[in-house]
């Protein structure tokens, strides 16, 4: 399996070109199984600490499918436009604070989960008290390896 | 004449000009969510084919 290696710039992670969409439908997530293990994986590890549990909102979840297909269209892991979830978390879900892990080429919700919560700054946001909802979305590129996008809201 | 005061909420209208040869949002007074605080929590790590990355903002 080759290196997958991704570098990134203050100044390219505050791009942001494409005009803010203020309303974002909801609807059903339909979560699969792979995104309600990591749901649940998540709880688990939030109960463990005595944290209070998440509760799965669809328009975060459909929040983060958007970004998911942003991911695998231009083949890159990315927070790309992040301030545009923001937005429409803040207009549709009257978020407060917000924070996204994003992942690639993981094959199971244990693997993932682990490799965030191996990480202090992905730990912090899954372990971060003051967040009361969530979602996800993961999807596979052409090649078979998925893209994860997981959001944390404040309300 | 009567002395009257309003306050006028912005919206989320950030202005773009061109840093480095990118488009970069400026922050003015009235933005409700700080643009130039995006950048800090953020990064990388690879692990055989596997990355994560994170990002988070307080409004």
């Amino acid at each position: 399996m080759g290196l997958f290696t991704v570098s990134c710039s203050p100044e390219e992670d505050i791009t942001e070109i494409a005009p803010v969409e203020t309303q974002l439908a909801e609807k059903p997530a339909n979560l699969s199984n792979l995104e309600l293990e990591i749901l649940n994986l998540v709880n688990q590890h939030r109960t463990s600490l005595g944290l209070s549990q998440l509760e799965q909102l669809n328009i975060i979840s459909n929040v983060a499918e958007t970004h998911t297909s942003y991911m695998i269209e231009n083949d890159k892991v990315s927070h790309d436009n992040f301030s545009q979830r923001v937005t429409l978390l803040t207009n549709n879900a009257a978020a407060k604070n917000v924070g996204e892990n994003v992942a690639y080429g993981f094959n199971s919700a244990q693997g993932v989960v682990s490799g965030w919560l191996n990480s202090d700054s992905h730990r912090d946001i899954i372990e971060n008290p003051n967040y009361s909802h969530f979602g996800i979305a993961i999807e596979k590129n052409t090649s078979g390896r998925n893209y994860f996008t997981q959001i944390f809201i404040e309300k | 004449m009567e002395n009257s005061a309003r306050t006028i909420k912005a919206k989320y209208t950030p202005k773009m000009s061109v840093v480095k040869g990118k488009l970069k949002a400026k922050k003015s007074a009235n933005d409700k969510i700080a643009i130039n605080t995006l950048a800090p929590n953020f990064n990388f790590i690879n692990n055989r084919g596997e990355t994560i990355s994170y990002k988070a903002l307080k409004i």
